[in-house]
């Protein structure tokens, strides 16, 4: 299938007090055309640096991105100049980020704000610009959206405001929407109402997303393909029901069997033992061996190569083939 | 069921004045917790959900005084602990402790791990201060970690880490009552499970009680007997857990349990978008508080306020249409 | 946990400051001062250090001796016999000696920094000046400290009423111009030194009043605080251990600020002659007899206000520096 956005073997890493740490390593992945891909991972998975640097938003320094592509629309993004990046940013490629209150400009209306990416990249008077507005919103599910535009940040919810940073996101109906954690500061009754809204986006604008959780919930509710991050890597990626019926890494398993079910009973959970370990002090061998309940003295010393491990299901595990949900 | 009270409420409201203008006047309340009736069995684990600024925290701080209630009574064994001064409350601070969500803010990070988890027993002054060293180590072993932590500052530790050592705090003075305030969302989802695991092994060890809270309904299902769910400030359904989720009564319980994202790709997608936003808390609406979004209300909703009343086998609700 | 040792605040805060290369200059600088007030009295004198007369040892500036009771040293220096010896502090003037017959001399190899319109050497007034300019700073900083640390803690502790009554008592002492209330006050009062410290600390508390409520509100909200108060810790307990030592690092830094103010307003007060009172040396009494003969005794001027300007932006750096390493990492307010 054709790929909206492609990460060749990236390779991000930070310094400070200087020492410098892979934070995501050879890390590849592709967004296919009008699908959502998840990316699921722990706190220092290098999940949120993988969306920044399709951004290219990595402050540099301490960030430096050491090699590695990301293909969009047949040329490296990495590759080309600041001036057609900012042309993209906002435009062909947007952003949702977690923290919607922090993400708005507290002295500017929301109208404004959500104005501001169309006055940059599209040619359009004052007028087109309000109707582009108000209809955005309204796209968004905001109610009253001519009265609310004239509203400043402060006076908005939790939901409205991440709303309004997802109109923003997609004023030029972006090709690309990458949405990192957009949910997590909100409540279910609204993370319902946001991932429907941008599935139904993108079934409609024909948007591919790139999908960035921690709750492996959201993923199997929206996503089509999953990525599972750990330590700076891609361990698993399958499409969904692939990776939930029949997991081959046992990070996954592991996480998997974290959640507790809400049919579930008052049991223990099969919780991963250790600590989720952080750039710079990853183990040697395999990155998960230190907490795997399969680990073997190969995984201590070799670091298992990605492989398929069925028709597009790949796996970077020395005993993928012996991995099963009932661990 | 025979079991013994341990935690009642009666009543219980707790309003937060809203100050305005150069004088500071009071002009309005928010009312967090607006007469909430509970009561928690010795043993058990009442399961505390709602979302953000339904008042769940504010009613967890009140139960242990943490905040004075405004109005209503709470009893701890049978004993009215509400108007008592901190000077008389101090016994009971023993007995009733608090887990907090943030393992960032919760401990103090001047002080190293060993004074922060004995503090309790300092303030309490039990055993000498060479026993509590002892007292400190098994305290930790407990909680799951090794001794070599007592002389380090919390930010050498990681969330889950600092978790242990605020339940090892909460632990130390052998409580009967445990607040957990949210103890989880901060954390991994991998280190969730196993501080789920530690709450749950704890309690059997030391027989405890503890109230719940938290906003994710799937850890709440899974570690409690019985779950209350609130909004606006009221408890609006209270049931055993199992019936809870089975046959929910409440449209806002509903609602929420339809909006858990469940991590089953073959599960048939029917969540249900609520309309509009939680109104303030500083004037709920007439009637029952649910009712400008409720997807069946009907006139009488928006008029008369619905009792908690028993629908069978002990789940209480409080809705007209039930 | 990759780190073996346990860094407390005070350590990760000093490795900050370390690799500020001019906060770490204005420490040594304020540590050279430190050294020379405290040691002042062998660094400048008319008395030696140790004296062997008569094959006996004595210490005149350390000891009183009824022997030497009204002995010029000068003149006993040329009386010494063989195997005698006396060793004299490097500047061989008091700061109160008055010699009439060097009076308003330019700076020599006799006298460094010149003489005063009493014939007395600058450089040993300036020594003996520094002493009292860094307690004027230090001990008015202290009380004006102890004091905004007590209002400023009630009054973000208990909030309502005792937080309405103090905030209304900093709104009143910020209307008044301190250093005009200080001198209104010196003007009924006498200028000793220990008024001058008590009337500059008693009316420059509301900066840090202001800082502690601040933090206080603040840190009121945080688990760690209400942890200790559902553990039973009664009100002193959990302001002294759990908010204050939080709520320091800021005070620390504007106390640093505040002891280069309360030098300036020394100075300034000793230059309009309400200072410590003759005839003894601070730094600012030296600088207002330049008034009079500052056509013409430029090292009256220059000497005196070198030392000033030094010292304040010494104290300026040192709080500039520290405030920078006070690392957000520790707070718990990310």
């Amino acid at each position: 299938m054709e790929s909206a956005l492609e990460i060749k073997d990236l390779t991000v890493s930070f310094s400070s007090e200087g020492r410098k740490v892979e934070v995501v390593s050879g890390l590849s992945l592709s967004v296919p055309r009008g699908k959502i891909v998840g990316v699921v991972g722990e706190s220092g998975c290098g999940k949120t640096v993988t969306a920044l640097s399709v951004m290219r938003l990595i402050p540099e320094p301490p960030g430096r991105i050491e090699g590695g592509e990301i293909i969009f629309d047949g040329a490296d993004i990495l590759r080309s100049s600041d001036r057609d990046m900012r042309a993209l940013r906002g435009n062909r490629i947007s952003m949702i980020f977690q923290e919607p209150i922090s993400s708005l400009n507290p002295v500017f209306t929301v109208g404004d704000q959500v104005g501001e990416s169309l006055r940059t990249h599209l040619n359009i008077t004052k007028k087109e610009e309000k109707e582009r507005v108000i209809a955005l919103l309204k796209l968004v599910g905001i109610p009253a959206p001519e009265s609310r535009m004239k509203n400043y940040p402060h006076e908005l919810s939790g939901g409205m405001s991440q709303r309004v940073m997802i109109a923003m996101a997609l004023a030029c109906s972006p090709e690309v929407l990458i949405a990192d954690e957009p949910t997590t500061a909100l409540d279910v009754t609204i993370q319902a109402g946001i991932l429907e809204l941008i599935d139904d986006l993108r079934v409609r604008l024909g948007m591919s997303v790139l999908l960035i959780t921690h709750d492996l919930g959201i993923i199997a509710e929206v996503a089509d393909a999953v990525y599972v991050m750990y330590a700076g890597k891609v361990v698993e990626h399958a499409v969904t029901r692939d990776l939930f019926k029949n997991p081959k890494h046992p990070y996954t398993v592991g996480l998997l069997n974290s959640i507790p079910d809400l049919r579930g009973l008052k049991e223990k959970l099969d919780a991963i033992p250790g600590v989720v370990p952080s750039p710079g002090s990853f183990p040697p061998g395999c990155r998960f061996q230190d907490r795997c309940p399969l680990a073997i003295d190969k995984c201590r010393n070799e670091e298992p190569p990605f492989s398929e491990h069925a028709a597009g299901h790949y796996s970077a595990c020395w005993r993928a083939d012996e991995v099963t949900l009932q661990v | 069921m025979t079991l013994k009270e341990l935690v009642k409420i009666e009543r219980l409201k707790k309003y937060f004045p809203v100050q305005s203008g150069v004088l500071s006047r009071v002009t309005n309340h928010v009312k967090a917790v607006d007469g909430v009736d509970m009561t928690i069995s010795e043993g058990e684990t009442v399961g505390l959900v709602g979302e953000s600024g339904c008042g769940k925290t504010t009613l967890g701080k009140t139960i242990i005084k943490l905040l004075e209630p405004t109005e209503g009574s709470i009893y701890f064994r049978s004993d009215d602990i509400t108007g008592l001064s901190p000077s008389r409350m101090r016994p009971y601070r023993e007995k009733m402790q608090i887990v907090f969500q943030d393992p960032y803010g919760s401990l103090n990070p001047r002080m190293k791990v060993e004074s922060i988890v004995s503090e309790g027993l300092a303030i309490h002054n039990i055993s000498t201060p060479g026993e509590r060293k002892g007292i400190v180590r098994e305290l930790l072993r407990t909680v799951g970690l090794r001794e070599d932590a007592l002389p380090r500052y919390p930010h050498e530790f990681s969330g889950g880490q600092r978790q242990r050592i605020a339940i090892a705090r909460a632990l130390a003075l052998n409580p009967e009552f445990i607040v957990c305030d949210e103890p989880i969302s901060a954390l991994d989802v991998s280190v969730q499970a196993q501080i789920i695991n530690l709450f749950m092994e704890l309690q059997e060890k030391f027989r405890l009680t503890y109230l719940f809270i938290s906003h994710d309904l799937r850890v709440v299902r899974h570690i409690s007997d019985r779950v209350a769910v609130m909004y606006l400030g009221k408890v609006v359904e209270l049931a055993p857990s199992g019936e809870l989720y089975k046959n929910p009564l409440h449209p806002y319980t509903r609602v929420l349990i339809s909006s858990v994202p469940v991590a089953d790709p073959d599960r048939q997608k029917k969540m249900t978008v609520l309309k509009g936003d939680v109104p303030s808390p500083i004037d709920p609406p007439a009637g029952c508080s649910f009712h400008p979004r409720c997807p069946i209300a009907v006139e009488k909703c928006s008029s008369v306020e619905p009792e908690l009343r028993d629908a069978g086998g002990g789940h209480l609700v409080s809705c007209h249409l039930a | 946990m990759t780190e073996t040792k346990s860094a407390g605040y005070w350590g990760s805060v000093w490795r900050k400051f370390k690799r500020d290369r001019l906060a770490l200059s204005a420490l040594i600088v304020i540590l050279l001062l430190l050294f020379i007030a405290v040691f002042e009295s062998f660094l400048a004198g008319n008395k030696p250090i140790v004296l062997k007369y008569e094959g006996h040892y004595y210490f005149p500036v350390v000891f009183r001796y009824s022997e030497f009771f009204g002995t010029n040293f000068k003149e006993l220096d040329k009386k010494l016999g063989p195997g005698d010896f006396a060793i004299f502090p490097p500047v061989r003037y008091s700061p109160t000696e008055n010699d009439l017959n060097s009076i308003l001399n330019a700076p020599s190899g006799e006298h460094p920094f010149g003489t005063d319109d009493r014939g007395r050497d600058v450089l040993a007034r300036m020594i003996y000046g520094a002493r009292i300019s860094l307690s004027i700073g230090f001990i008015a900083v202290g009380i004006s400290a102890a004091i905004g640390i007590i209002l400023g803690g009630m009054a973000g502790y208990y909030g309502g009423t005792t937080d309405f009554i103090v905030s209304r008592l900093f709104e009143v002492m910020m209307t008044f111009p301190v250093f005009f209330l200080i001198l209104t006050i010196l003007a009924f009062r006498d200028p000793s030194i220990y008024n001058i410290m008590i009337v500059i600390g008693a009316t420059s508390w509301t900066g840090v009043a202001r800082l502690i409520r601040g933090e206080f509100l603040k840190l009121r909200k945080f688990e760690y605080v209400e942890a200790a108060v559902a553990l039973g810790g009664n009100d002193f307990r959990v302001m002294m251990k759990h908010m204050l030592p939080n709520a320091l690092a800021p005070v620390l830094v504007d106390s640093t600020f505040g002891i280069a103010g309360a030098i300036l307003v020394e100075s300034g007060l000793s230059f309009l002659g309400f200072g410590v009172p003759p005839p003894d040396p601070s730094w600012g009494d030296v600088l207002s007899q330049s008034q009079r003969y500052v056509d013409f005794a430029w090292w009256l001027v220059l000497f005196p206000g070198a030392a000033i300007f030094l010292t304040v932006t010494a104290f300026n750096l040192l709080g500039e520096g520290f405030r920078n390493s006070i690392d957000p990492k520790f707070t718990g307010n990310e």
